[in-house]
């Protein structure tokens, strides 16, 4: 079959839309003026000036906290969530949980974060717990909605997930403990990688819900951005920001990675 | 095609009455929600043998053996096996294991881990599980294959890998679920054969679930045909084939002509049989429990009608027809003869002269022609 220009240029196209923006915001991270548009020459100052800005640092490191914490607790629930909708056909209230669980997905982020800070206020001067509203808080809403994303994934995991490997295990002598254990976690395990990054990532990206439900003295990263550049763009976010796709990157090359060593027999067969 | 295990008829145990079988199933029924899976089967097995439970889908077959396996609880009537009540003991507890239609091999897991998993369930030492697992290996032909995951392996060898592991624990009792279901026509005949080896030599009773009838008249001793979770019948294949109860087990097994006829002669030795659909009258040489003027049925396997040009003598067992079709298979042909009455009857005849100019061909009139006891009389 002849190639012709059309689908390469439209490919090129495409990947020049999706990245252009990325690819120079990580060139004037690397830019010399204070000006954000104009480039005028090589320099890596607003990195430095990025790791010596405490308030940038400390909330990059709340965010990074707040998002594995609460991407754990939400693969711990949401797994738990999807073993009972996938494995109990029949339960009552199946139904509604199935229909809940999925709700977040599609609220829109000011509802979700509005009526969590409506819930935490309303906890406090009830049971008086969360105190005030900051890391616990945001945690709390993150958990939330991320369970909602860890259980779709590894719902559709335990989907075709073969029933009969555990009744084999369970056949060959193990108890159900041991058959969670040996067999169906080892196997459902990539959903649960995938489940915790996706939980991770959402929780690091998060402005809207995080606004509601913090407090003073707990700005999050995406919130801390969001006010510099109300501001004005100024040059160090681009660093920080060429920083964070760094990170990304090489998780999803790791993630890549990992999954392929997973199931390398299908190239080598 | 596989052999059967050659047993001797005084040995045959369930032709005993004394004999004490090895797995009892007394009245076991099992529901789900309203609709009865299995409705009151009794079976007794006996150590040693090569059950076949045999039925179509949804028949419960594969729900009996899931019973066996302790994966589904009876809603009533009571499983032993070697004299032990098996109500209530989990899957991990009992003396049975079980190899599964789809395989079931632990994807995570290479070939000696899977056939390993069991024996280290029991906490045998390692030098053993190393030993008992180089032996299964060797058992089923995979020696070179030990550190291969199962995605690596073609299905005939993910079968045998399956039955590897299912044998580590040495259970007094396998259950194998379609076992060569998976398996093209080939590869199932040959495994047919290794299987009845393996249980030849390792005198395991096995129970098989098939839906597939030359695979169970094959291997089994024994055959229990199943129907809407009802046992229709239980007997060695040659009774199972030649002398079936019923209507349904006759029409399941094999392919069988089916006509309907009315009692008019009713003696001790003898019963003859008016069919209209037959065209004929049926002599059947021995004597039937039925009534005059009863309706009943009448069934012959197509091997055992005979053909042919001129009117052989007699007055019954004799009818006349057309040949509609004729099926060549090569080593038997498979005639379609159209009655007068427009019945069609199936007959098959081996091809024994090579390329026979003389043959029966299609449009010729033929007369078809039965032995006294070549047919069945049923009357349910």
């Amino acid at each position: 079959m002849r190639r012709g220009w059309f689908l390469p240029t439209m490919a090129i196209l495409g990947f020049v839309f999706l990245y252009a923006p990325i690819i120079s915001l990580v060139v004037f991270s690397f830019n010399e003026s204070k000006l954000v548009t104009v480039w005028s020459g090589f320099s890596t100052k607003w990195y430095g000036e990025l790791f010596a800005d405490p308030q940038m640092l400390g909330a990059a490191w709340l965010s990074l906290r707040i998002a594995a914490v609460s991407a754990t607790i939400a693969l711990v629930l949401g797994t738990l969530c999807a073993i009972s909708l996938v494995r109990f056909r029949r339960f009552r209230g199946r139904t509604i949980l199935s229909g809940m669980v999925s709700a977040p997905l599609v609220m829109p982020d000011v509802i979700t974060g509005l009526s969590l800070l409506l819930l935490f206020v309303g906890m406090e001067s009830i049971l008086g717990w969360p105190a005030g509203r900051g890391m616990l808080t945001i945690i709390l809403a993150h958990s939330t909605f991320c369970m909602a994303y860890v259980c779709v994934v590894v719902q559709s995991r335990l989907a075709d997930f073969d029933m009969s490997l555990e009744e084999a295990a369970m056949d060959l002598g193990a108890t159900p403990a041991r058959v969670f254990f040996d067999i169906t976690l080892p196997i459902i395990a990539p959903a649960l990688v995938s489940g915790w990054l996706l939980g991770f990532t959402l929780s690091l990206d998060d402005l809207v819900i995080a606004s509601f439900v913090s407090g003073p003295g707990s700005s999050t990263l995406p919130m801390v951005i969001f006010s510099k550049v109300r501001l004005g763009v100024s040059p160090d976010v681009n660093a920080l920001a060429s920083i964070i796709i760094g990170i990304v990157a090489l998780g999803v090359f790791a993630a890549t990675i990992f999954q392929l060593r997973s199931r390398p027999k299908k190239a080598r067969a | 095609m596989a052999k059967k295990p050659q047993i001797a008829a005084d040995t045959r145990p369930w032709r005993d009455p004394s004999a004490k079988p090895f797995v009892r199933i007394s009245n076991v029924t099992k529901k789900f929600g309203d609709v009865y899976a299995v409705a009151d089967v009794s079976l007794d097995i006996y150590k040693g043998e090569l059950f076949c439970l045999l039925g179509g889908s949804g028949s419960g077959k594969s729900t009996l053996l899931r019973m066996l396996a302790g994966f589904e609880e009876p809603t009533s009537g009571k499983i032993e096996i070697d004299g032990q009540d098996m109500t209530g003991v989990a899957p991990y507890n009992r003396p049975v294991n079980m190899m599964f239609q789809s395989y079931a091999l632990f994807p995570h897991m290479n070939v000696e881990q899977n056939i390993a998993y069991g024996l280290k369930r029991d906490h045998l030492p390692k030098a053993e599980i190393a030993d008992r697992v180089a032996e299964l290996l060797s058992l089923v032909k995979l020696q070179d294959y030990g550190k291969r995951r199962p995605d690596q392996l073609s299905g005939g060898q993910r079968q045998r890998v399956a039955l590897a592991r299912s044998l580590a624990k040495r259970p007094k009792l396998l259950l194998l679920d379609e076992p060569l279901g998976a398996l093209d026509k080939k590869l199932r005949e040959e495994t047919q054969f290794e299987l009845v080896k393996i249980q030849e030599t390792l005198g395991v009773t096995f129970i098989v679930v098939t839906h597939d009838q030359e695979e169970a008249m094959s291997l089994a001793t024994r055959i229990g045909v199943m129907n809407y979770g009802e046992i229709a019948m239980i007997g060695e294949p040659t009774d199972i084939y030649e002398f079936p109860n019923s209507k349904f087990v006759a029409g399941f097994i094999g392919s069988v002509n089916m006509v309907e006829g009315v009692v008019t002669e009713d003696e001790a030795d003898h019963v003859r049989i008016r069919s209209a659909e037959l065209g004929c009258d049926i002599f059947v040489g021995h004597g039937v429990d039925c009534a005059p003027d009863q309706i009943l049925w009448w069934a012959i396997r197509p091997e055992k009608i005979a053909l042919s040009r001129e009117r052989p003598e007699g007055d019954a067992n004799i009818t006349k027809g057309v040949v509609e079709d004729i099926g060549y298979l090569g080593d038997m042909s498979v005639y379609q003869i159209r009655l007068d009455s427009g019945k069609h009857l199936r007959v098959t005849q081996t091809n024994t002269i090579r390329g026979n100019p003389d043959a029966i061909t299609w449009d010729e009139p033929v007369y078809c022609t039965w032995h006294d006891n070549a047919g069945s009389v049923l009357t349910v």
